[in-house]
């Protein structure tokens, strides 16, 4: 069971690479670089060759190669989410590429496949781990595969309520929502992100009041 | 889970923060994913309601006795995986079973059991009290952990040896056993030693008047006494040495304890053949003196003493740094030896560092002490600890060339006392006082 979660988290970490890299490909800045002064294949071989030494050296320093590759992976789609920003100047360009539900939608997708293959590493290693305090493989396959159902459940909830965030909101909401709607939105947006600040700061009390008892 | 909180918050605090900032709808989109992590560690309850029920079948056993260890585990609430772990003592090894567990919270009530044996190597009271377990998130990657105290306390006396005495053989002994021995001080018996003069004080019913008569005939005036034997008990003196010295060997196997199982198997010994014995340690930050006594009652002084006495480790460091040596000892008793010439037992582990002390104190009890043959009642029993650490091959000859080093050293001291060497790795102390005994012709 271990080696088919090792192998699972592996590949992911691989589709989410190459989606990210896709990503990149469809920013203005490196379409130029491709088809300008410097070559498609330099292009490609430099990008490789600078995403090869960062994992060499996270390797080397935290001999860790699947965080550097996730952490590799939001750095090259930032590179495609950050100039649909409406503040940055020549943000209109990147539409021309990419659309910004399309973006959305391949960067929800990458974040998943990261959290997915970091996530079902943590349990080899409590796989590994269990394994050898107890050795009772039977028990531990079925810890670990309920635990993954579970996660799968979060992923899949996470996946359904972005989709319909990406369809409210940029969908709707860019084909002619009504002043109402937008009002609307914004005071929910408001009132979840006071909720969730009121939840937090409740929480840490909560806890630290449990704590001094 | 507090940790996690302010982390997953800050997180998605963050993102929302950058996404407003930027006007990116999609850093907005994203934010929700932490919250949405949020959510499930609150409403997705990490199991709780955590109850232990230990059992131990004794709380007194001897060292390397089998102690089975039984817990009844109860989780109430929760849902998710749950590791439990039964802290043992360190100086307990682990024989049959596990004291680990991870066991799966469902939906029901979870009740499971896990059983254990463990093995003592050392004596000593233990507590062993605390059960430790680990709750996690189903989803969210954090933990909570806790742990379940039982009043549990083991005592844990020292192995008594299989020591008896060989009948049917005639034979002779290079341990001097104080069988019937006299002494010079105590209660007069009926059995006649000597005529001795007369000196002021001597109750008159002890002159002997047909002596005294005969030789005031031959010119001798001085008037003669009966000299009868006086009743004693042999009196047996174990120095136990407690030094730093002595805490070579493993967390399982170690000097000490082997030393602290010959002290209980003589003196359970010596005080079944009615000899008086007495106890001191040296060496130690705590020194030990039990005065001499006998029966029943001493074994258990002694005993209640031996069990105290703890392992002093020194990590590879075998500096002989006493605090009392044994001369100092042997000096500071020497008020309880004249008279009642004891048989005195020295258990050490030789070395280059305690030469000298042991030399100069053999020398002193030489004073003390009666001669068995050609040597004084003097035993020292020299605990050979090398080959306790060897692991391989060539460790192993290390240790042979230390302890041949070591009896080269020692050579002129074994010539003037009653040597024995006991290399625990090799035999017991049974087969190693046995081979002391040789057969009369």
């Amino acid at each position: 069971m271990k080696i088919k979660i090792q192998t699972v988290a592996v590949l992911s970490t691989i589709v989410a690479y190459i989606v990210s890299c896709f990503l990149l490909f469809t920013t203005p800045f490196y379409q130029s670089l491709l088809y300008g002064e410097g070559g498609f294949i330099r292009t490609l071989f430099i990008t490789h060759l600078l995403t090869g030494l960062f994992l060499l050296a996270a390797y080397y320093l935290k001999r860790s190669v699947l965080k550097a590759t996730c952490a590799l992976c939001i750095i090259i789609c930032s590179f495609a989410v950050l100039p649909h920003s409406k503040l940055l100047i020549g943000s209109d360009e990147i539409e021309k590429y990419l659309s910004v539900e399309l973006t959305a939608f391949v960067f929800l997708s990458v974040i998943i496949l990261v959290m997915f293959a970091i996530r079902l590493n943590k349990y080899a290693r409590d796989w590994n781990k269990w394994f050898d305090e107890t050795g009772d493989k039977g028990y531990i396959d079925f810890i670990i595969k309920n635990r993954i159902k579970l996660y799968s459940a979060f992923t899949a909830l996470t996946t359904i309520i972005c989709l319909i965030l990406i369809a409210v909101g940029f969908a709707v909401l860019y084909r002619g929502a009504s002043v109402l709607f937008i009002i609307l939105i914004a005071v929910i947006g408001l009132m979840l992100l006071a909720g969730c600040v009121l939840f937090v700061l409740r929480n840490i009390r909560y806890l630290n009041s449990d704590r001094k008892e | 889970m507090q940790k996690y909180i302010s982390a997953t918050g800050s997180l998605f605090l963050l993102i929302l923060i950058i996404g407003f900032l930027f006007a990116n709808n999609i850093l907005v989109m994203i934010s929700i994913i932490p919250l949405i992590a949020l959510a499930f560690s609150y409403f997705l309850k990490v199991p709780g309601e955590v109850k232990i029920k230990k059992t131990i079948f004794k709380n007194r056993a001897t060292v390397g006795e089998l102690l089975e260890v039984n817990l009844k585990i109860l989780i109430g609430s929760g849902y998710g995986p749950v590791e439990i772990c039964d802290v043992i003592p360190e100086n307990f090894e682990l024989v049959e079973g596990n004291n680990y567990s991870v066991i799966w919270k469902g939906n029901k009530v979870e009740e499971t059991e896990i059983s254990y044996k463990i093995k003592c190597t050392t004596s000593g009271n233990y507590k062993f009290n605390i059960t430790k377990w680990k709750c996690g998130h189903p989803v969210c990657n954090f933990w909570e952990s806790g742990q379940v105290e039982n009043n549990f306390f083991l005592e844990i006396t020292p192995r008594l040896l299989e020591l008896k005495k060989i009948r049917g053989i005639s034979t002779v002994s290079k341990i001097p056993m104080p069988q019937g021995a006299l002494a010079s001080m105590g209660m007069t018996t009926q059995d006649f030693k000597e005529i001795r003069l007369y000196y002021p004080g001597d109750p008159f019913k002890l002159i002997n008047w047909k002596v005294t008569s005969r030789n005031l005939l031959r010119g001798n005036v001085w008037p003669v006494v009966n000299q009868f034997e006086k009743e004693g008990k042999k009196t047996v003196w174990i120095f136990l040495d407690t030094s730093k010295v002595m805490g070579y060997g493993s967390n399982v196997k170690n000097v000490i304890e082997y030393s602290v199982e010959s002290v209980n198997g003589l003196a359970d010994y010596y005080l079944k053949q009615q000899c008086s014995l007495a106890f001191a340690t040296y060496g130690g930050s705590r020194d030990v003196l039990v005065t001499p006594g006998s029966g029943k009652h001493q074994y258990y002084r002694v005993l209640k003493e031996l069990i105290k006495i703890k392992d002093q480790r020194s990590n590879n460091d075998n500096s002989y740094n006493s605090n009392k040596t044994l001369y100092d000892e042997v000096y500071s008793l020497r008020g309880h030896f004249p008279g009642v010439r004891p048989l005195f037992v020295i258990i050490t582990r030789f070395c280059n560092n305690n030469f000298y002390d042991i030399q100069k104190s053999v020398n002193a009890m030489s004073g003390y002490t009666t001669r068995n043959g050609l040597l004084p009642s003097i035993v020292v029993l020299n605990i050979v600890g090398y080959e306790l650490m060897t692991e391989n091959k060539s460790e192993k000859l290390a240790s042979e060339l230390l302890q041949a080093m070591n009896k080269i050293i020692s050579n002129e001291l074994r010539k003037k006392c009653i040597w024995i060497d006991w290399n625990p790795a090799k035999e017991s102390l049974t087969a190693v006082l046995l081979k002391q005994v040789v057969e009369a012709r």
